[in-house]
């Protein structure tokens, strides 16, 4: 069997090389716009500038003259920034896409897509009303047999204030923002369990916040006490019915669970609705995005790593393992 | 009303609640141990009415280890008695458990049996009803130890030893269980 090693180099040899190219042929004729636009200014600066500030009896035009340079500014700085999202978008198109349907076929990439508001929703993962929800880069699809979907989200909620002088300020708050993760799970059950980070005990010590946590004034169903004192350290189960929440989060799935929290050293947060595992893993980085400088043998890598690091969750968690009823 | 009488009063109101309060959790909690035996009772019934059908799709293949299904079989009839004590009633499921592991380990031996897409699906099934039961007893024992926690904390055991609350076991798996591979591993 060939290497992940071996697959990709063949991959960059035999179908990622045009691509690159043409990108980085792309990528040049922008910065050569950029560049022109950059001279136009300067020349437009250097025929207006003087004029404006050494003949008096110009009057008004003088601030005509003036506006010219500045327009040319304004309008190269602006061609720059959309020439560089153009070659952003002209790599995800025509190489990241290349890059997931060759670590699956069955794997689509789409960098206009994200999950939707009301799939994220129904998670009951976060409980805030949403003001704002975007998203880009999304992988869906099937990876080894296990229907997924994965992207980056940001979800904001907003509060108001009005000061003294009743002037209104509107300050937007994340409800979350990170890769999010609808998988297939390889079981069924009936009712709705949550993992969620174990704020409560972590914050105000054992006594409190087990007494909190089952006062429960803030998410659906129970809390469960898990056997894995590990597990329970990090995560605080909520749910409908403990036998199903014990059904579903067996003794090997929470040591995989502690294993993937250390990994990604971050709060994540698990939900099983519709028959579905939804991973919520907070990061405050930009995934999926075309690499700074060459794009060589060893950048394109360590895209293909990036999506690997979430795909492999499905790996990890074992959600590729078919031995119950549900097929 | 005297100032003393009143302070009585309070403490005898105060001690009628603290016993009222402490004998209905005390009551609560034995009703969720015996709720919870119920369901690994009901998963153990699921997986005795499997055996027949595990039986009849080895026997053509196992000839040669019919005593293992004979066993199998009249243990399941043991099982389903209805006169079984809760202990009598661990103690049979342990040895039906014991008997399937070790046909599932013998049925390694024939590839063309672990092939057939009815042995498949019993297997399936037969997965599913092993994690039932883990995730049944996984949660008779949460309930176990927090009644068990509840009878042996001041001041709720004094309350508990005298309406007779008596402290309940742990299900314990059979030893074999922890040693053998799951059954699940067939398929890999």
């Amino acid at each position: 069997m060939e290497s992940l090693e071996e697959s990709f180099r063949e991959l960059y040899d035999t179908a990622l090389q045009g691509p690159v190219a043409e990108v980085l042929e792309f990528r040049k004729q922008k910065r050569a716009e950029s560049l022109k636009l950059l001279r136009n200014t300067g020349i437009a600066a250097v025929v207006c500038v003087p004029p404006a500030l050494l003949i008096p009896s110009l009057g008004g035009f003088r601030i005509a003259l003036g506006i010219i340079p500045a327009a040319f500014l304004i309008f190269s700085i602006w061609r720059y920034f959309t020439g560089k999202k153009e070659v952003r978008r002209l790599f995800k198109a025509r190489i990241l896409t290349k890059i997931v349907s060759a670590i699956d076929p069955e794997l689509s990439f789409d960098q206009d897509n994200c999950i939707s508001e009301s799939d994220f929703r129904s998670t009951g993962l976060f409980q805030e009303r949403i003001d704002r929800y975007s998203g880009e880069d999304c992988v869906s699809g099937s990876y080894h047999g296990v229907k997924l979907i994965f992207s980056e989200i940001h979800a904001e909620y907003k509060t108001e204030s009005v000061d003294g002088k009743g002037h209104r300020t509107t300050t937007w708050h994340d409800i979350f923002k990170g890769v999010f993760l609808i998988a297939d799970f390889q079981k069924d059950f009936n009712t709705r369990t949550f993992v969620v980070p174990d704020v409560a005990e972590n914050l105000f010590g054992q006594m409190l916040g087990n007494f909190l946590q089952k006062l429960n004034l803030v998410r659906e169903g129970r809390i469960i006490r898990m056997e894995n004192p590990e597990f329970e350290k990090y995560y605080a189960v909520y749910a409908h019915d403990d036998v199903e929440a014990r059904y579903l989060l067996s003794p090997s799935l929470m040591e995989r669970m502690v294993e993937l929290r250390k990994r990604f050293d971050s709060q994540i947060s698990f939900s099983f609705t519709d028959s579905c595992m939804n991973i919520a893993i907070p990061s405050a980085r930009d995934f999926f995005e075309m690499p700074d400088g060459n794009l060589d043998y060893d950048s394109l890598k360590r895209c293909l790593s990036e999506f690997l690091f979430f795909l492999r969750i499905v790996d990890e968690l074992n959600l590729n393992v078919r031995i119950w009823s549900k097929e | 009303m005297e100032t003393g009488t009143l302070i009585v009063l309070v403490i005898v109101v105060g001690f009628v609640l603290l016993v009222w309060l402490g004998y209905n959790s005390l009551v609560y909690k034995r009703n969720l141990v015996d709720n919870a035996f119920a369901l690994i009772d009901t998963q153990l019934k699921k997986r005795c009415d499997l055996i027949p059908n595990l039986v009849a799709s080895v026997k053509t293949y196992m000839k040669h280890e019919s005593s293992t299904l004979t066993a199998i079989t009249e243990l399941r009839s043991k099982a389903i008695k209805p006169d079984l004590s809760a202990a009598e009633r661990v103690a049979v499921n342990n040895q039906i458990t014991d008997a399937m592991r070790s046909i599932m380990v013998q049925v390694e031996q024939y590839p063309d049996l672990k092939a057939t897409d009815s042995f498949q699906q019993l297997n399936r099934s037969l997965n599913e009803v092993e994690e039932q039961l883990s995730a049944a007893r996984r949660s008779y024992n949460a309930a176990v130890t927090d009644y068990n926690t509840s009878i042996q904390s001041f001041p709720v055991n004094l309350l508990a030893s005298a309406f007779h609350f008596q402290k309940r076991e742990l299900f314990q798996i059979a030893e074999s269980e922890r040693a053998v591979p799951k059954v699940g591993e067939l398929f890999q």
